[in-house]
């Protein structure tokens, strides 16, 4: 059967139509909800989006492979990001990257077994003042340091979001949890 | 963030890092108590006509504070009128440049700011539809901008007839999917186009040939909030801070060795020492400092020995060799190996070329090669002049600045710091001489 996007999902394709001039402009947006209701994307989930934005299977395959955070590969429920570009990398990324490693038992760039953690090395995420910077499921953690990687592990194999992130600015903390990327 | 974040030449007070927006001017009603919210836009479409807006900008000589230092307001005067299409005006908050992170505290700490920034420039240029086009991974802070655009649209300061003006403008908010490419203006403009992020060779301009093939013009998020300021106290004000040739203040993103690392406005024509020492608090290891990327990764570095008694302008970047470009400052100690910065820096090179060029995407899979057996103490004294060799190749013969930002700082550090270099490699040899 044919793969089709969620309700809530179609609900934010339609309010986008009309947003712009060009169909085609929601091409990469219906990519990253693709991925979401259906996970990595495939060439199935690709073939949808493509419809949705009225291009080729093989213009939206070029899209797709050309983002990096659109994944066609294995990808995990959630995504612990770790930057590793020169500020972070001179205050310690790697001792972060070690140590995630070692909780997760897996080596950065891959996901967990049972799916629910994908481990990824990512370039400069804009925080180098704070530095090292992680992102969890695109929620900034500042200047972190090795031993909060348990925390963040243990909240994410309990389902919660973990604490101690940036949020949204002025933003209420339980709505924050709600956030999608 | 400490209270001390701005420095100007003389007694004047900050234009972006006022103590209100430290604080944070998050919400409609914050902005509008603390921080004189939508009096600009307000003057401007009640007062002013698009051309005197114009006009006011092109007299502060604001220059453009994403890289290239371009003056915003004769960018606008590219697009041209009466075409018979839209013309669109783009932000670019793709924020990606190692070191960079200004555009990101603007974006929480004062969403409204930028708002009306684009709003002004929209009405300048004649503009119905606005995009902010902001990184992925600024996901929380687009929430932000997507609420003030939403309380901006409930007072009537966007959408039909604003403030009764009888003009019309919309903004909206597009998110990127991973690619530092796209922080360059016409490979963002593809990727809004939902097409790879692939610079497009010029001319012609994105001025004149954009966005759906329209007149587009893009600025950075950093311009567009210097944009109510300039339109309240006017385009004379903003020029009276600064040189003559490089106007206003500047945010400063300064991390590395660094006791204090953080966001700081700056007068421009402060040295670098009024920044790097005095705000900063000077090197955080108590090691001198040796070197620093004075504006990005893609700025060739300079010797700390380089910047004594320079003051921070375009033109003594400039006269050094070098750029002030997104304002990224990242400062290295006598105990940072070079090489390994520079690997660090090739490697992320490498990893963001679009492969559109064969002398880029070649030469940067190349440089990163060479740069890895020097360090692992495989290299030869002649890799360093290939690797100099690679990067002159990759200079000028690509279509847009990545090549360049690439491959200048590269050879630039090769050059000026080859005694490092050639220590690594005399220990390759010597071991393989054993």
């Amino acid at each position: 059967m044919a793969l089709e996007y969620s309700q809530e999902s179609r609900k934010a394709l339609d309010s986008m139509r009309a947003e712009y001039p060009e169909l085609r402009s929601i091409l990469i947006p219906a990519l990253k909800l693709a991925m979401k209701d259906h996970g990595s994307l495939t060439k199935e989930s690709i073939e949808l989006a493509a419809d949705e934005a009225g291009v080729s299977g093989a213009v939206a395959a070029g899209v797709a492979t050309f983002y990096h955070n659109l994944h066609t590969g294995t990808i995990g429920k959630h995504l612990i990001m770790i930057c590793t570009t020169i500020s972070c990398q001179l205050a310690g990324a790697t001792d972060v990257v070690s140590r995630f490693e070692e909780l997760l038992g897996i080596t950065i760039g891959e996901t967990t077994d049972d799916g629910l953690i994908s481990l990824l090395a990512v370039e400069c995420l804009a925080c180098c003042g704070n530095s090292p910077a992680v992102q969890v499921d695109y929620d900034y953690f500042e200047s972190f340091q090795p031993e909060q990687c348990e925390a963040v592990v243990e909240s994410l194999r309990a389902g919660r979001h973990p604490e101690g992130g940036a949020g949204v600015p002025g933003g209420d903390p339980d709505r924050e949890a709600e956030v999608g990327a | 963030m400490s209270a001390d974040v701005y420095r100007g030449v003389e007694n004047r007070e900050p234009i972006l890092m006022t103590p209100e927006a430290v604080e944070g001017l998050v919400t409609l009603e914050e902005y509008r108590s603390k921080g004189a919210g939508y009096t600009a836009l307000e003057k401007a479409l009640k007062t002013m006509t698009p051309e005197e807006v114009h006009e006011e900008v092109k007299t502060s000589n604001l220059r453009g504070r994403g890289g290239a230092g371009f003056p915003a307001g004769v960018k606008w005067g590219f697009a041209p009128k009466d075409t018979g299409k839209p013309t669109y005006l783009v932000c670019n908050g793709d924020e990606g440049e190692p070191g960079t992170f200004k555009d990101r505290w603007l974006l929480r700490q004062t969403p409204h700011r930028l708002v009306e920034g684009v709003l002004i420039t929209s009405y300048a240029i004649g503009c119905n539809q606005a995009f902010i086009y902001l990184r992925q991974e600024f996901d929380r802070e687009a929430v932000r901008i997507r609420s003030a655009i939403e309380e901006a649209r409930e007072s009537n300061l966007l959408g039909k007839d604003i403030l009764g003006s009888g003009w019309d403008c919309e903004i909206t908010v597009f998110m990127g999917a991973g690619a530092y490419i796209c922080g360059e203006e016409t490979a963002l403009l593809n990727s809004i186009e939902g097409k790879r992020g692939m610079p497009r060779v010029r001319p012609p301009f994105p001025a004149i040939v954009g966005l759906y093939g329209c007149p587009t013009i893009i600025n950075n998020v950093e311009t567009l909030s210097n944009i109510p300021a300039i339109i309240n106290n006017g385009g004379a004000w903003y020029a009276s801070y600064g040189t003559e040739k490089s106007t206003g203040t500047r945010l400063f993103s300064v991390s590395g060795r660094i006791a204090n690392p953080g966001v700081y406005e700056v007068e421009m024509g402060v040295t670098w020492s009024a920044l790097l020492d005095d705000l900063c608090g000077g090197p955080s290891r108590e090691k001198p400092f040796k070197a620093l990327y004075p504006g990005g990764s893609s700025t060739p570095i300079l010797k700390a020995s380089e910047i004594d008694d320079v003051i921070m302008t375009h033109e003594a970047a400039f006269e050094l060799g070098t750029f002030l470009g997104s304002g990224a400052t990242i400062v290295l100690d006598e105990d940072d190996d070079i090489v390994d910065v520079v690997l660090n820096l090739a490697t992320f090179y490498k990893h963001e070329s679009c492969g559109q060029c064969t002398p880029c995407r070649e030469g940067c899979r190349w440089m990163v090669e060479i740069l890895q057996r020097i360090a692992d103490g495989l290299g030869t004294m002649d890799d360093l002049d290939l690797l100099i060799d690679v990067a002159d190749h990759i200079c000028g013969n690509t279509i847009c600045a990545f090549g360049d930002g690439a491959a200048g700082p590269v050879a630039t550090a090769v050059k000026k710091f080859r005694s490092e270099f050639e220590a690594r490699v005399a220990v390759s040899t010597a071991r393989g001489s054993e």
